[in-house]
C-alpha cells in the first residue's frame, strides 16, 4: 500500500496484511526517485539504498563482483529502426537489404558488453507471439544482392535520412554510428540527425519520421497488439509504416476471440513484417540491476522493480 | 570637530540623503524589473514553442487515435493560434492563474510555490557557505600575502574556479557519500522521516519548532549539493576580496591606522574590509543570480526536490505551461536579488549615500 508520496522524490510503501499472496519479507520498502545513474549507484554502495537499476552496462560490471551483487536479465524493452514508407524506403530491395546489412550481436557484443538478445521481429523470446523460425539474419553479400538489383551499391549508394536519440537509450547514438558503417559498406549512404525523444513523438504523431528512426518501444504487458499492434498498424497515431496491406492483416486480429487463432494471427503478421522489412527490430535490453548482498532480487520482465520480489537473503 | 546642533544637522541630511537613493533605486528598478518580466513571458512562451516536441503527442496512450490528440489539443488550449494561446496565458497571469501543468494536472502556481522554499533554502546554504569560504580565503590571503599561504590559497582558488559545479558535486557524492559516508546523497530530507511542517521551509521551520533532530538531517542532505555550488562561487568572492583588500591595505587611511600600532589582523577586519568589500557584494549579487540557475543541474544530480530538478522534468515532457512558470519565477528572482544588492550598495557605499 502507498504509505507517503512525494513527486520526484520517494514513494513509500507498506506491506498490506491481508495480500492474498502472503506477507512479504519487507514491511516497508522506500523507492527513491534519483534520476541521475552516478548518484544512483553511490546511494547503494554507500548503502543508503539497498537496490538501483539503470546504470551503464560497465559500471555495472566494474560493482557487481565488488561488495555489491548484481542480477541482469532481458526486460521488455526493445531497440527498433521505424522504417517510413517514403522516398527510397518504398523499394523492398532497400529496405531488406538495410536490414540483412546489420550484424545485430556484433554490435549487442562490442557496443552493450553483451547485455542485449538479438531479435528479428517486435516480439521478444517471453511473448506469447513469438516466433522463433523468423529470422534476419546478418548477410552482407546479400544486402549488396538486393541493392544492385535496384541499381545501388558500394559506387552509387542509396541515400537516405536516419533519425536517433543521443543518450536516451544506453549507446542508442553508438548503436547508430556502428550500423550507418556496416551500411557505408554494402552501399547505403545514411545521414544521420540527432534529435530528442520529444521530438520523435512530435514527428512520429504527425507521420513525419525520416525514411529511418532509430526508437526503443516498451511492452510490458507482452501482449502482440501493444508491440506489433500499435507499432505497425497504419491507423494508430504510433505506427510509422502506413502500408494497405499490413493494416488489412492487423485491422481484424484486434477483435479476435479466439486466443489461439489471434496468436496465430499475430505471428503471421511478424513474418510478413520481417519478410518485407518493414520495421527492422534490433535487440531485446537487458536490465542491470545492483544490490546489496542482504537482499535477493528477482528481475521482472516488465524492468520494473518489484518490492514484493524482494527477499532476505 | 563637528558642534551638536550641526553634527544632528549633517545626519538628518545623510538619512534624507540615503532615503531618496534607495527610493530612486526602488521605483527605477520596480520600473525596469516589470518590463523584463514582460520580455521574459514573451521570450519564453514563444521560444519553447518553436523548440521541437509536441507535448500532446508525448502523452498519447497507445490506442490513442486522431480524435483523442484533437480533444486533448483543445481541453489545453494548443489548438488555437499562438497569439491567442498568448493572450490567453497573460491574462491568467495577471490573475494569479498560471495555468494547469500538463503532466501533473496541478496548477502551476502550486506546483512552482511547493518547489521554491527548498531553491531558496538551497541557494542561501549554498551563498553563506561561500562567502565563508571566499571571505576566510581572502582574509587569510591578505595576511600572508607574498608568502607560501597566499600562493596555496591561488592554486585552490584557480582549481575551484576551473571545475564545474556538477563536477563538485560528483567529486563529493565519492568523497562524503561513499568514501566518507557521512551525507546524504539525494533528497532533500530522509524518507522514513514524519514531518511536522506546516511550511516548505524545512530547514528554517526545524529550527523554529526546534526539532534539531530534523534539522541535522536536512542540513546532512543539502550539504553536499550547497557546497558543490558554493565552491566556484567562494572562488570568485576569495580572488575578488583579496585584491580589493590588498589595494585597500595601500591607502593612507590603512597606514595610518598601523602608526596607531594596531596589529595587522586588526587592521585587515576593523579598517580595510568595510571598503574592500562593497565591490564584492555587488559582484556577490550578480554571481547569486547565477547559482541559482546552478540549482538546476546540481538538483538533478542530488535528486533535490527543487525547482532546477522541477524544470528539467518540465523541459523532458515539454510541459509547457510549467516551463513558462518557473521560468517566469526564475526571472522574477533574478531581478529582485540584483534590486536586494542595489540597495544594499545604495546603503553601503557612501558616495552613492551622498550622490
Amino acid at each position: 500500500m502507498v504509505e507517503k508520496f512525494e513527486r520526484n522524490a520517494f514513494v513509500r510503501l507498506k506491506a498490506n496484511a491481508n495480500y492474498w499472496g502472503g506477507k512479504p519479507d519487507f514491511d516497508t520498502v522506500t523507492i527513491k526517485f534519483v534520476p541521475d545513474a552516478a548518484a544512483r549507484v553511490a546511494e547503494v554502495e554507500s548503502g543508503n539504498s539497498h537496490v538501483t537499476l539503470e546504470m551503464p552496462y560497465e559500471e555495472y560490471d566494474r560493482l557487481k563482483g565488488g561488495p555489491l551483487a548484481g542480477v541482469a536479465a532481458p526486460i521488455s524493452d526493445i531497440g527498433m529502426i521505424f522504417l517510413n514508407d517514403i522516398e527510397v524506403m518504398t523499394d523492398p530491395n532497400v529496405r531488406m537489404a538495410a536490414a540483412h546489412a546489420i550484424d545485430k550481436q556484433a554490435i549487442i557484443d562490442r557496443l552493450l558488453s553483451g547485455y542485449g538478445v538479438k531479435i528479428d521481429t517486435l516480439q521478444t523470446p517471453e511473448y506469447d507471439a513469438y516466433d522463433a523460425s523468423v529470422s534476419v539474419p546478418y548477410d552482407e553479400a546479400k544486402a549488396v544482392e538486393l541493392l544492385a538489383a535496384s541499381g545501388f551499391g558500394p559506387d552509387n549508394p542509396v541515400k537516405f535520412k536516419i533519425q536517433t536519440t543521443k543518450g536516451f537509450k544506453p549507446k542508442d547514438y553508438e548503436m547508430i554510428q556502428a550500423i550507418v558503417g556496416l551500411w557505408r559498406k554494402v552501399g547505403i549512404e545514411a545521414e544521420i540527425e540527432v534529435y530528442e525523444i520529444a521530438k520523435h513523438y512530435e514527428l512520429r504523431a504527425a507521420d513525419q519520421l525520416a525514411p529511418a528512426a532509430f526508437y526503443n518501444w516498451g511492452n510490458s504487458v507482452g501482449d502482440p497488439t501493444t508491440s506489433t499492434g500499435f507499432a505497425m498498424f497504419g491507423p494508430s497515431p504510433h505506427s510509422v509504416w502506413d502500408g494497405e496491406d499490413l493494416i488489412g492483416m492487423i485491422g481484424p486480429l484486434w477483435g479476435e476471440a479466439d486466443e489461439a487463432k489471434r496468436i496465430e494471427g499475430w505471428k503471421a503478421v511478424d513474418k510478413y513484417i520481417a519478410e518485407n522489412a518493414l520495421v527492422i527490430p534490433l535487440l531485446q535490453y537487458v536490465q542491470p540491476i545492483l544490490h546489496a548482498p542482504g537482499v535477493v532480487v528477482t528481475p521482472h520482465a516488465s524492468g520494473a522493480l518489484l518490492p514484493h520480489l524482494m527477499k532476505r537473503a | 570637530m563637528i558642534p551638536g546642533g550641526a553634527a544632528k544637522q549633517d545626519m538628518r541630511h545623510r538619512v534624507t540623503g540615503t532615503g531618496m537613493v534607495i527610493l530612486r533605486t526602488l521605483l527605477t528598478r520596480l520600473l525596469t524589473t516589470v518590463i523584463t518580466l514582460a520580455g521574459v513571458a514573451v521570450i519564453v512562451f514563444f521560444v519553447i514553442r518553436v523548440v521541437p516536441g509536441n507535448p500532446i503527442a508525448m502523452m498519447l496512450p497507445p490506442g490513442a487515435t486522431e480524435e483523442d490528440i484533437a480533444r486533448l489539443s483543445a481541453l489545453y488550449g494548443l489548438d488555437k493560434p499562438l497569439v491567442t494561446q498568448f493572450g490567453i496565458w497573460v491574462a491568467g497571469v495577471l490573475q494569479g492563474d498560471f495555468g494547469t501543468s500538463i503532466t501533473t494536472r496541478q496548477p502551476v502556481l502550486d506546483l512552482v510555490l511547493g518547489r521554491l522554499p527548498a531553491t531558496l533554502e538551497l541557494s542561501i546554504m549554498a551563498l553563506v557557505m561561500a562567502v565563508i569560504l571566499g571571505g576566510t580565503a581572502a582574509l587569510i590571503g591578505t595576511r600572508y600575502r607574498g608568502g607560501r599561504r597566499e600562493g596555496a590559497i591561488d592554486v585552490a582558488n584557480g582549481m575551484a574556479l576551473s571545475v564545474p559545479d556538477f563536477l563538485w558535486g560528483l567529486v563529493l557524492i565519492l568523497l562524503f557519500g561513499v568514501l566518507w559516508p557521512v551525507f546524504h546523497i539525494s533528497g532533500r530530507v530522509t524518507p522514513s522521516l514524519e514531518l511536522p511542517f506546516t511550511t516548505d521551509f524545512y530547514l528554517f521551520e526545524s529550527l523554529i519548532r526546534l526539532r534539531f533532530d530534523l534539522w541535522a538531517d536536512i542540513v546532512a542532505h543539502m550539504f553536499m549539493p550547497a557546497l558543490a555550488l558554493a565552491i566556484p562561487l567562494a572562488a570568485i568572492i576569495g580572488q575578488l576580496l583579496k585584491q580589493s583588500l590588498k589595494e585597500t591595505m595601500n591607502l593612507d587611511y590603512v597606514t595610518l591606522a598601523r602608526t596607531k600600532g594596531y596589529g595587522e589582523a586588526r587592521v585587515i577586519l576593523r579598517e580595510a574590509l568595510r571598503n574592500a568589500a562593497l565591490p564584492t557584494l555587488t559582484l556577490v549579487g550578480v554571481q547569486f543570480t547565477f547559482l541559482i540557475g546552478g540549482t538546476v543541474i546540481i538538483e538533478r544530480l542530488f535528486s533535490y526536490e527543487g525547482l532546477g530538478n522541477m524544470a528539467i522534468d518540465a523541459v523532458v515532457n515539454r510541459d509547457l505551461p510549467l516551463i513558462q512558470g518557473i521560468v517566469l519565477l526564475f526571472a522574477l528572482i533574478f531581478t529582485a536579488v540584483n534590486l536586494i544588492v542595489d540597495l544594499l550598495y545604495a546603503v553601503l557605499n557612501p558616495r552613492l549615500r551622498h550622490a
